[in-house]
Order: structure tokens, then sequence, then C-alpha cells
């Protein structure tokens, strides 16, 4: 074991390491030796006997290749007879031929989605799938583009076991939550690491999913520990596409759609809302004023609200290469229409990638990453909460067109949507180079560093027209914000096989990274003119904020791989980090991690088997990962300033979240076991990861008791533990030169539960409760189980059970009770609350304690928002040029609260409209059974939060995606003079079975302590859509 | 091999220079925030420090002003649309009810006791100035824990701050005689001694204030002859508080021109650019929002029926009386508009009222209650008369006037009006135990019009606030007010 120099606060190794890399590395290089070579050539067909271009031709177990010209043609230098030259390429299976005496090998490959031969990205380096003994599962550009993905979580979505992606909402440019095998920290931020072309801090919302070659996802801490402080979450690793050495291959792609509002919510009309005034009453007065034509409106304001949103997309690429220089360009931009009235998000990115290798030695290159959007941000509070909440009677428009101001308190969600700005420009920039030298075959040395930029500006303005005051102000104001990072980082590579059975691979490295955040904003009120929003036109300055943050880390990282034969597979990882944002006591963190394979199908006792089973690999692996994300000053206790001001002060005072400079890592040790099987020459792969995941040390924010002044502070203290069972089915039953089918399932099982916290102090807040021992994201609070229909129904015996109150001749209780069928002689008890008798009319609570109030007491778990597991289906079937694929995604057994329904019916504001059903189900008259409390705003804490009556199931099953594609035959396109075309008709969320009632029951996962909450958000939409893709 | 090593060693350099200057690269210092070691050093930082104790203050009264002070009282029942108004003036208090928080309370005692214990350590600073910014924090700190103990009786005592993962954060109640015996009154009588004895800017505690303040906490516990000492030694002050305004401008004035003032002692500078919303607008009217409180009639009868009262004028809009219109805007806090000649209320967030801590009247009336409690009906009334004719009502004939209780009644009435919406009518209904007696009536004709069953004001122990929920979560060791248990 290593020991870490606590009084330094820097390990002994991490400068050991360091100093010694360059002895170590170059020793080794001396001990390869040359052999004599031949020369081999050949041409590479497809089962139709079509040459293939650009598979790439290589000695197995060695890193340089070429690939095959236009016409199938390659050749290759090879040591000796006995190399096995490998041929693959992506959608085939790869081929393995040994040599022996032939000159020319030429090999005939078919069809396939998934390949054992197949290279991994792996942290630093690739490895060969069959050599993975991690938990990783990888996605190809195929697998993507069928989906006309908008950006890579929608990409990704349904795709990997584990992996767990929900949008935010429906909104254009809406960021989605990305999930790995659930949520192990309660404030560190759960969002796993994204690597892109080997660098950390890219922008992955500028990345454009079509310029993605392909994805890895990292799930457990074996293969994610590379990365350590930052790996907890996992890690998915994404490789962008490069150019071939070829001729310029120019690639347009068009496509648009347009997409509706995938699921309406019941409103009331008119009549209804008249009923509920009625009903509210006690059965008075109807409508306030029924010949004012502000009043006397029906309006459907969903309609309204929303239109059919049209999305344009245009990517145009170009790649090729030739001997020693290769590049990748692409720009794409895409007009996304929201599906509210005037929203929007208009996004240009562009990507250049080029390498340039002079010779053997030698070769570098960069990677530039540039986006611009811009974006209109329509409020959901002020629109789509407004447009359920108004009573339909209200109008929207004057006769004369205008549109109507705030009555009655409620927005006019339409002139909300028109009239105010919300917009955000967005320009990124990301630029990464490297170098790479290899110093022999078994010896590679890279360094590389990444530059990015951001800057994000805000503009916000709501105009007199919408203003409640009188007289009409105008306010605004600029948020702007610039985000610099920069990482370099250095590397050794080492692959060297001795002999023919063993062989070694290492990485050694070391790396630095540097973050920082500068935002303000200006807030303005009395603008000179409407037309100019810019700073110089408020002619109030009202609030202004201004922050900034920068953090830093370094890193020193290797990795140790040994096989024996590529049967007995042993990987390790380990990893030191030190960031700024710990305090000085403990600032490094050391993360090992090691995994071993065992491929007993290479076994002799196997032999019976391997007429059906080509592989068949066990998996164990062990690791340690960390959580860094915390705020960059979150260890040093601070003083504020800048909204403390008074009497012309700006006063400074102790910030409310106290610093804790013992603050440390949180760490998370994860066990995974895992198979892998591939039977009938590859037909039917199935994995299989089982997985244990324990976060100690969990980083959160405490509350502190509020005597002490303060809000909370950040400790290291409690424990989160995820288990779970993934897997993952790719069976292709039909597989013919012009009809293939496959279908690949995948399901996982997770389950969050908190083991330990601060003091045993379990969080509870107004829908949760989070204690040891329970499950994450459980529900709290009082179950109702329905409404008393008389006064006189609320009455128990001694021990609380319910009596019936017998009903008399006229038709209303006549004061006797029954219990359970026979009368009721004994002490009559009444349940209160909020000091107050409850009676007909009123919800009928359980009395959890057995007394006569219910109160905090009586709150109970009611449910959990955790799906019980999640499961993606994807298919596709080929037919000549024909294609067909579609995916269905399934969440099950998630609850939900309903908060937009709580909203709606918590009666707190005359003129919020309740849902159509409540309206007509409320009870109104003695004697009533329904499970909908009386229409009237009497305290009695009928719509408290949180009421069962507003928990829901979340499951779902959704038609994530179809897609019908057609490849224009070979002889057409040569007379066009492309490469290819092909055409495609597409639908996303087409269907979805669900019981939840508000707009979607999909919701993300953004903060643990606040899962499954539903504020009624901006709606998903349904799209459908079609294009085309030609190559020239 | 040799040109190799080379380029190895050129490509580490950078990364070992870096990792050599490593310790000096993770220290990273907050930019747009100080580090406690950086404050509390010059006579700016004193100031500084002092202002966010008021700023404190002022986030911890801005919402609850007027709920903590008037709206459960006779001066006000429900308005708007929301049912959190329902529930305070209707006795339905929940440890849910957002007024029923203490954490900005104790968030500026703890930004007071920072500077208590900063102040002696601030090496730049004359004197007379640390002694002046520390009477400050003091009376502050007793102000809020004087506004602790009237709402929710006992309370946890905090006079150090939290200042260490290693001290233990939670603390229990301590009784509320011993909160006012132990801190408030030495707090105040400490910061008596230190003030700056020849400022009186009203936008900051003076001895004025101090002395005011310990009149309030006298009467408060009973203990008529130190607040009469107390009172005495505030007229006495060199700056001559007294009353003076005789006309609708004067009054106006004392509220939104405070400065210099004889009759204003103490208030909050409120400045919506830099401060934010003042929830004044929310509570009493604004001219973008429904208020939440609507004056009760009974007080607006009480204000019709002193004939020549300049104060109703002041207050509300006089012509609505008896109309169906509720009278929602309160208008003694702004500005009249020469065109309208009616005040010219604010939007919501631009709200500048400067929150009224301390009055002269206030002080006057206190001692007129004194005096009455001990035997002095004629000095009583000398005061009540004399505020009364300087508002253009007639003076009250002493004879009138029978028991104790009768002319104390007549005084707490007086003060019902002169101090109407100043955060005083409830405490005094409690001070001077008549909460049942005042409000049970009013709550249950509440209840009676919501078509809810009627349960008016009848335990006593529903007088104090409940404890939030969130402050009973947060330390185990409170224990919520009977019977609240919701």
């Amino acid at each position: 074991m290593l020991k870490t120099n606590r009084r330094k606060g820097q390990p002994w190794w991490s400068v050991a390491c360091i100093r010694g890399i360059c002895l170590l590395f170059a020793l080794l290089a001396f001990t390869t030796l040359h052999a004599q070579q031949l020369m081999v050539n050949g041409v590479v067909k497809d089962a139709a006997g079509k040459p293939i271009e650009g598979v790439s031709v290589g000695v197995k177990g060695q890193p340089a290749g070429t690939l095959t010209d236009e016409k199938g043609r390659y050749s290759l230098k090879v040591p000796d007879a006995k190399a096995i030259i490998v041929f693959s390429s992506i959608g085939f299976t790869d081929v393995l031929e040994t040599v022996g005496t032939r000159k020319s090998v030429n090999p005939i490959m078919s069809q396939g989605s998934s390949n054992l031969e197949d290279v991994v990205v792996v942290g630093y380096g690739t490895q060969k799938k069959r050599d993975v003994t991690g938990a990783i599962t990888s996605v190809n550009s195929t697998q993507i583009t069928q989906r006309q993905p908008k950006d890579l979580a929608d990409a990704l979505q349904g795709l990997a076991p584990g992996l767990q992606i929900a949008q935010a909402s429906g909104r254009p440019g809406a960021d989605a939550s990305i999930r790995i095998r659930g949520i192990g920290t309660l404030q560190g931020g759960a969002d796993p690491l994204f690597i892109v072309d080997g660098a950390q801090g890219v922008d992955i919302s500028g990345l454009n999913p079509n310029d993605i070659e392909s994805v890895e996802i990292l799930k457990d801490a074996a293969s994610a520990a590379i990365y350590g402080s930052r790996s907890a979450n996992g890690v998915i690793i994404i490789t962008t596409k490069r150019g071939k050495e070829a001729k310029p291959l120019i690639q347009v792609r068009y496509m648009t759609s347009g997409s509706q509002l995938s699921h309406k919510i019941e409103q009331a009309n008119a009549a209804e809302r008249r009923l509920y005034e009625y009903k509210r009453s006690g059965g008075g007065s109807l409508n306030a004023d029924s010949l004012n034509p502000s009043y006397n409106a029906d309006n459907d304001h969903q309609d309204l609200l929303t239109r059919t949103g049209i999305r344009q997309q245009l990517d145009l690429s170009v790649s090729g290469g030739s001997k020693g220089l290769n590049y990748y360009g692409g720009i794409g931009y895409l007009n996304d229409e929201g599906i509210i009235i005037n929203s929007y998000a208009r996004t240009l990115r562009g990507r250049f990638n080029m390498d340039y290798k002079p010779n053997a030695r030698f070769s570098a290159g960069n990677n530039l990453q540039l986006s611009y959007t811009t974006e209109n941000r329509i409020d959901d509070g002020a629109t789509l909460q407004q447009a359920i909440q108004r009573p339909p009677t209200f109008r929207i428009y004057y006769p004369d067109g205008t549109l109507a101001p705030v009555q009655g308190g409620r927005r006019n969600p339409v002139a909300e949507a028109l009239y105010r700005k919300n917009e955000y420009e967005i320009l990124s920039m990301n630029l990464y180079t490297y170098a790479t030298i290899n110093f022999n075959k078994d010896l590679k040395f890279t360094t590389d560093a990444n530059i990015r930029a951001t800057t994000q500006e805000n503009l916000r303005f709501i105009p007199r027209i919408l203003s409640t005051a009188t007289p009409a102000d105008n306010s605004g104001g600029i948020t702007s914000s610039l985000r610099g990072y920069w990482m370099a980082q250095a590397f050794f590579n080492y692959n060297k096989k001795f002999g023919s059975d063993h062989s070694l691979t290492a990485v050694l490295g070391t790396s630095a990274d540097n973050d920082f955040l500068r935002t303000s904003t200006v807030n303005g009120t009395t603008y000179v003119s409407e037309q100019v929003l810019t700073l110089n036109s408020p002619q109030v300055i009202t609030l202004n904020t201004s922050s900034e943050t920068r953090s830093t880390s370094v890193s020193g990282f290797g990795r140790l791989g040994y096989s024996y034969r590529g049967k007995y597979l042993f990987n390790s990882n380990f990893r030191a980090d030190a960031s700024s944002r710990f305090g000085k006591e403990n600032r490094w963190g050391f993360f090992p991690s090691a995994s071993v394979g065992w491929r007993f199908s290479e076994e002799k006792f196997m032999g019976w088997a391997s007429k059906y089973l080509d592989e068949g690999k066990f998996r164990a692996s062990w690791g340690q990962t960390g959580n860094d994300r915390i705020g960059a000053y979150d260890a040093i206790q601070r003083y504020a300033f800048g909204e403390n001001f008074y009497n012309g002060a700006s006063g400074v005072a102790p910030f409310g979240t106290f610093g804790n400079s013992r603050l440390s890592w949180e760490a998370t040790s994860q066990t995974n076991i895992g198979l892998d099987l591939a039977f009938f020459g590859n037909r039917l792969l199935v994995n299989v990861d089982y997985y244990n995941k324990i976060t100690d040390k969990l980083l959160y924010q405490a509350p502190l008791p509020l005597e002490t002044g303060f809000n909370n502070v950040n400790v290291n203290v409690g424990s989160i533990q995820n288990k779970g069972l993934e897997f993952l089915v790719n069976y292709t039953p039909i597989r013919k030169k012009d009809f293939q089918w496959n279908i690949i399932y995948n399901m996982s099982f997770n389950r969050a539960t908190i083991r330990s916290l601060y003091d045993n102090i379990s969080l509870r807040s107004a829908y949760w409760l989070t204690e040891p021992g329970g499950l994450l994201g459980n529900f709290y609070g009082w179950r109702a189980l329905g409404v008393y229909p008389y006064n006189e129904s609320n009455a128990y015996d001694e021990s609380w059970n319910r009596l019936m109150p017998v009903i008399g001749a006229n038709g209303l209780p006549n004061g006797e009770y029954t219990l359970g069928g026979k009368p009721y002689t004994g002490k009559v008890n009444r349940l209160y609350t909020q000091g107050n008798l409850l009676r007909g009319g009123d919800v009928i609570w359980d009395n959890l304690r057995q007394d006569s109030v219910i109160d905090d007491n009586d709150r109970m778990v009611l449910g959990n928002a955790q799906p019980k597991f999640i499961a993606g289906l994807s298919n596709s079937v080929n037919w000549k040029g024909l294609s067909l694929s579609f995916n269905f995604y399934v969440s099950w057994g998630a609850q939900i609260y309903n908060k937009g329904l709580a909203d709606l019916n918590n009666l707190g504001t005359v003129n919020i409209t309740p849902s159509p059903d409540y309206i007509r189900n409320a009870w109104f008259k003695p004697g009533d059974v329904t499970k909908w409390y009386i229409a009237q705003n009497n305290a009695m804490g009928n719509s408290r939060n949180l009421s069962s009556l507003f928990l829901e199931d979340a499951s779902f099953i959704r038609l994530r995606n179809i897609r019908l594609s057609y490849n224009v035959p070979t002889k057409i396109i040569s007379r066009l003079k492309t490469k290819g075309i092909n055409a495609f008709v597409y639908g996303n969320n087409l269907l979805t079975w669900t019981n939840y009632t508000w707009y979607d029951p999909e919701i993300d996962f953004n903060n643990p302590l606040e899962m499954g909450l539903d504020n009624g958000r901006y709606p998903r939409n349904r799209e459908v859509g079609g294009g085309i893709n030609i190559n020239l | 091999m040799h040109s190799d090593m080379k380029k190895i060693i050129l490509f580490i350099m950078p990364v070992v220079l870096l990792l050599t200057g490593c310790e000096k690269f993770l220290d990273q210092q907050p930019i747009s925030s100080l580090s406690t070691e950086l404050f509390w050093k010059t006579a700016e930082d004193a100031n500084l420090g002092n202002a966010a104790i008021y700023d404190g203050l002022q986030k911890t009264l801005t919402d609850c002003y007027i709920d903590w002070g008037d709206a459960r009282s006779d001066n006000f029942t429900y308005s708007g649309t929301g049912d959190y108004q329902i529930l305070v003036t209707m006795n339905g208090l929940t440890s849910l009810t957002t007024t029923a928080s203490w954490a900005d309370m104790y968030m500026t005692i703890a930004r007071a006791n920072v500077a208590i214990e900063q102040l002696p350590k601030v090496k730049a600073l004359a004197d007379v100035d640390r002694n002046h910014y520390l009477a400050q924090a003091y009376a502050a700190r007793a102000y809020m824990y004087f506004y602790a103990v009237r709402l929710w009786g006992d309370v946890p005592v905090w006079t150090t701050s939290y200042s260490s993962m290693n001290d233990e954060p939670r603390k229990p109640r301590t009784p509320a005689d011993s909160v006012i015996n132990s801190v408030i009154i030495p707090d105040l009588q400490k910061a008596r001694t230190l003030i700056n004895k020849s400022l009186t800017n009203v936008f900051e505690i003076s001895e004025g204030a101090i002395l005011a303040m310990l009149t309030d906490v006298y009467m408060w516990k009973k203990d008529y002859a130190n607040a009469l000492t107390s009172s005495a030694a505030f007229i006495a002050l060199p700056f001559k508080y007294d009353v003076n305004a005789n006309s609708v401008a004067a009054l106006k004035n004392i509220f939104i021109n405070p400065s210099g003032n004889k009759e204003a002692i103490f208030a909050l500078n409120w400045d919506y650019t830099k401060d934010g919303e003042n929830f004044i607008g929310l509570r009493l009217g604004s001219s973008s929002n429904t208020s939440n409180y609507e004056i009760d009639s009974s007080v607006t009868k009480k204000f019709m029926a002193s004939t020549g009262d300049l104060r109703r004028w002041n207050t509300f809009d006089t012509l609505l009386w008896g109309t169906s219109t509720k009278i929602t805007q309160i208008w003694k806090y702004y500005d009249y508009d020469p065109v309208t000649s009616k005040p010219k209320i604010p939007s919501r967030i631009e709200n500048n009222v400067k929150i009224p801590l301390y009055r002269t009247a206030d002080v006057l009336l206190l001692r007129a209650e004194a005096l009455n409690r001990t035997g002095d009906k004629t000095g009583a009334f000398t005061i009540v008369n004399r505020i009364r004719t300087l508002r253009g009502a007639k003076a009250l004939v002493p004879a009138n006037y029978a028991t104790v209780d009768a002319v104390e009644d007549a005084i707490l009435d007086e003060r019902q009006l002169e101090l109407f919406a100043e955060s005083r009518r409830w405490f005094d209904l409690v001070r001077t135990g008549r909460v049942l007696k005042v409000v049970d009536p009013l709550i249950r004709e509440r209840q009676r019009e919501q078509r809810l069953q009627e349960t008016g004001f009848t335990d006593e122990r529903k007088i104090l606030w409940p404890i939030s929920r969130d402050a009973l979560t947060r330390n185990p060791l409170l224990v919520q007010n009977p019977p609240y248990s919701e």
C-alpha cells in the first residue's frame, strides 16, 4: 500500500512517480526487437461480392495498419507467416486470417452490428472489446444517426443498460439529466464525467450528435477509476468522427419535422368554471358579472398557447485524407421551434478534426468545436401554469385584437409568451491539440491540451403591457457569464507482448486543469424605450450581482493490464487527485481499482460448447471513485456582500453556508460482477452485470439549527448504497444477404438506499423524508382516505375505528352509530385538524398516531420516486434498401407528486380554476360520497402538501422513436454521380401508455433530494418528420 | 534514442514544473467574496459589518412587521385571494406559516454576535467609534430577542457566534423571563453606556432608540417604575424628542421624511434598488397587487368616531367608508400626489417605506400607561390629550374613566389610532391581557362570514406563535409550543 504524507499534504509518490516516468519508460523502450517482414495484399469484399472501402487492415497485436481503397484493395507488411491479419470495419463482423504461405488474402466480410473484436475506447487508450474486464457499453454512430437526435442525451436514451436519461422538459434547447447506475450522491452533482476525444471540459451541448463516431459508457468503478475524483457518477467517452485515407467524402443531411403537444391536460370549460363558482359559494352567486365580456369568454388556453413547432436541421460534413494527413469537418444548423408560441432555439455547430502523421514516429492533430445558440426560453410559470389555472371565462383578446392584461391576478398566457423576453445567446469554443511520439512499436508518448471558452448572455424584459402596476412600468435585465477552462495532460502508453502467451499494457501520466466562471447581472426598470434593451436604457438600475470563482486540480494516473493467452485478464487503474476545492488537510485523494476477466470459452473443457458458444467471459471488478463537485470555496468560511445593503452601505456578513475546512472527497466503492456470452456465430449476445455501489463520506449541505445564524454546512458524512442488476440481449434472428433483423433489449434494476447521515439527522422537507435506512426519494405526507359525507361521519370509537352514522327517516344521520354493522353506544371520538373539527366535505386523514389531532405526527412514507426498472427495446429490420427501426422505452414503478394538479386544486385563490374532475365531483351537500373535498377555502388543510391524493403512478411505456428509411439502389446512385442517397421518415414519442394525468410521466432526476416532483413544466412534444442524406 | 530522451524531457518539463508549483496552484482563494481572515481589519470594515446587522433587521421585519405586530389583532382582517391571510387572521397558525420562521431573526443575532466579538480586535478604530458600533450591535441583538420572547416565549439564546464545527450547534429553549432579565435588559444597558450620545441619526440606533426600547421592555415586564425612569430619561435627552405634528402634512412627514424629525426615533431606511422588494406593499397595498389585509371595520369605526382626527385622513381613504369597497390600502407611509390629492402608492416591488420601529408618541403613550398603573391618572391624561389635541381630536374627559382598566382601555385605543399598522397593537393586547376579549368576537364573525365552524380565539396558549417546522427538524432539542402540533 502507498502511504500519504499528511504533513505536506502531497503523497511522496505523486512526485516520485512523475520523476521516475522518464527513466522507466526509456529503459523499456530499449527492450524491443525487430524482425524480418513479408508483404501481403488482396481485396476485401462483402457477401454480395461488392468491394468494401475503408476497411482497416492490420496485424493482430500491432497498432498501425492500413485501409482498403475504393476497390477494396490493400497491401500490408506482416512480420512472419504466423501473423494473423485482422480486417475490421464498422457494421461488419471482424475477420481474422492467418497468413501462412499465402501472398494474397481475400476475405469476405459479413454484416453485423456488434462485435467482440471491436475496439473500445477506455481512459487514455483503447482496448479490444474481448479484453475488457469492466462494465462498458458502446454505442456506435449507426445507432445514433437512426434516431435523428438533437443532442447527445436524445441520442443515447434507452440504448444502454444502466443509463437513465430524462429530458427536463420539451423546451427547445432544454438540458436532460443523464444518470449512470442511479444517484450515489445528495448534493455532490450527479452528472457523469464527459470525455470528448480524450479531453475533459468540452461543451456537450455544443456537440452535434451527427459528428459522433462512438460513445462508450464506463459504468463500473474499475473502468472509471482512471478518472479518479470525477468518476463516481460514471464516465461517458465520446469519440468524434475522423477522416480516413481516401478521396473526400461529402455528406449532406437535411431533415424537417413538425411537433405538437403530445398530451393535453383536461381543463375546465366556462360551464364548469361557473359550476365551480356555484359550488364554491355554497350554492349562492354564479358569476360576478354576467354581462361583462371580460368575464364571459370560453377559452381553451392550451390551444391558444401551443402550435405545431417546426424543426429544421441541415448538416454538412467533409472528410478524407491522404497519406499522413486526414481531416473531418462538419457544420450543422438546427432551427428548433418550440410548441409554445414564440419559443425557439437556433444552434449552429461546427467541428474540424485533423490528424497529421508525417512518419511512423510522430503524429499531431487538433479538434476544433464551435457552437452558437440563440434561444427564447419561455417562462413556464408565466405561460403554461397560467394557461392551466386562469379561468376559461377570462378574455384573452379585446375585440380589436389587442391582448387583454392581467385580470384578477391571473396573467394572460398568450401575452406573456409573445411579449415577455427571456433570450439567451451562447457562444462556445473548444480547441483540443495533441502530439504523440511512438518511440518504438511498444511505447508511445502523448501530450495534449484542451482550452474552452463559453460566453452566455441572458436578456430578460417585461414590457409595460404585461405590467401589473399603476402606472405601468417595464423592467428587465441582462446576465452575462464567461466560463474558461483549460486542461493539460501528458501520458505514456506501453503495449508489449512477451512470447506468445503474455501481453502487457500500461499507462502512466499526469494532468492539471483550471476552471473559471464569471457571472454578472444588472437589472433595471423604467426603460427609456422598449425598442432599446441594452443596459443604457433602464432609467433606474436596481439589483446588480457579480461573482467569480476559480478552481484547479492536478492528477497523476496509471493503468496496468496483463493478459495470459487472452484467456486470463487483469487490469488495474489508479489515480491521485488534488483539488483546490477541498480543505488543505484533505487535499489529496487516491482512487485505486482492479478487475479480472476469464474467457472460459477458451478453456479446453468448454470444447463441447464451442459449436454454439463463440465467446464466454466472466468479469469481476472493484474500485474506488470520487466526486469533487462542490462549490469552489465550500471549504472556506467566507463573508459575502452585495446583497446586504443598508442605508447606502454594502453590509458584509457571513455566508449562510458554514465553511468546513475538513471537507474532502466523496468516495464511492463499487463492486461489479459481469458475464458476456456470444452464441451462434455472434448472432446472440448476452451481457449481464450486477453491481453494488456504496458512496461514503457523502457530500451534502447538512442543515444547521437556524439559531446558529447559519443555514447549513457542507459535510462529508453519511453513506448511500446503489445496488442493481442490468442486462443486455442482442439477437439477430435473420442475417441474410438481403434481409437482416436485429433486436436489442436492455433492462436495469437499481435501488438507492440511504445508509447513514450526518448526526443521523433525517432530512425532512415538505415532500420527502430522507432518513437512514430509507430509500432515496421517499414521499412523506398524509394519506387521504376519502371525504366525510356528513358532519356526523367524523366519529370514532375509543380505539379510533371509524363509526358509521345511522341515517334516519329524513335521510340525515339520526345521531346513532354502528361499528362493524352493530349498533355502537360507547364514547364517540372526533378528529380535529389546524384547531378545527373536521366536518362533512373535509378529507378523512389516516390517523397514524391514533390521537384526536391530525398533525405532523400523522405523516408517513406514501410512496417512492425511484422506478423499479427501466428498459429499452430496439428493433431494426433491413430488407434490400429498406430499413425499419423502432424502439421502446419503459420506466416502471416510480411515483410522481403531481404538483401541477395539487396547485390547481388547492382552492387557495379564487381565480385558479381546478381540474374538471374536481369541479364535477367535489363534495357539495351532506351525503355526497367522493374523493374530492369541499370547494371552499376553509383553512382545514384539505389540500395540504403532501397529500396522497396527488401522488400518481408514473409508469410508462413509450414508443420513443420509429424510422423508415430507403437506400437508393447503386444503379441509380451511380447515374446521379453520388456515393449514396438515403431518404427517411420518422416519428418521435408517437405513443405513450401511462396512467399519469399531467403532461408527462418522464421527469428529470436532477436533485436526489427532490426526486419525482412535477411542477408542470414545458410539455413534451410528439414529432413527425422526414429527411434525406446524400453522400457525394 | 538520445533525441527521444530530449523530446521526452521537453514534454515533461512543463508538467514537472507545474507539480512543483502545485501547492500554490491548488491554493485558490475566493475572488468575489472574502475569506474570514481578510475581514474586520479596518474602520470601514466595522462600518460594513454594522450595516449587515441593520440589513438583518430589514430582512427580518419586511414581511413580519405587520404579521407579527398587527395582523393577528383587531387591526386587520383577511383580504386578497390566498389562504395564508385567512390562517393568520383567524387564529389558524401552523408550524408551516411562513412568518413563523425565526431564521432571519437569528441570522441578525448571529451578525450582531460576530460584530461584538470582532470589533474589539479591529485595531484601526477609534474607541469612540468602536463603542458606538458595539452599542448598536448590543441593542440590535436585544431588539431581536425582544421580538422573539414576545412571539414564541422561551427561545434558545446565542450570545456568541457559531464559529467552529466543534461547537455544539443545538441549544434548548431558555425561559422568556431569563432572556429578558439576563440578555435583553443587560444588552440595552450596556448599549446605553457605549453609544455615542451626540449622534441622533434616525436610521441608526441612537440613545433615544435604546431608551425607547428599554421603556418598551419594562412595560412588557410590567416594571412600571423602570419604564417611568427610562421614558423620563428619553424625554430629557438633549435632542428634545417631542410630539408636534398638527397637520396632515406634518404627520406624513414623520414617515416619509423622518430624519431630524422630533417625532421619529428609529426607522429602517429601505431602498428597493438595493434591498429589493419591501413586503409592506404586498401586505398593506400596492398599485400592482391585491393586499393581503383589509382594515377591520372595528378600527375604521373608531377612526370615524374620532371627530376631526387628522390621523384618519392620513391612514386610509375615508371616501370608501360605508361603501362596499374593501379598505386595503394604508396611506400613512406615502407622499401625496398634488394632482389626485391621494397618496402615490408604488408598485409592490418599488416600495420604499421606511419602516418605523420607534416613535416619540409610542414612548409617551407607554409612559401614560405606566403613570396610570402607578396611580397618576392626571399625568396619563395629560399625555393622551396633548397628543389628541395636536392630531385634531377632541380631548378626553378624565372623569369619564372611573377605573384604572378603563383608563388603560382609553390609552390603548389612542395607541391603536396613533400607531396603526406599526407593529404595536398585537403586543399591546398581549401585554395587557386583552387578546381573548378583543379578538375572539371578531374571529367568530369572520368564521360565520366564511361559513366555517365558529371556534373563535379561546385557547390562551395560542397567543404564542408556533415554532416553525423547519426549526424543529433542525434542532431536536426544541419542543413545540402547545397546543400547536402541525
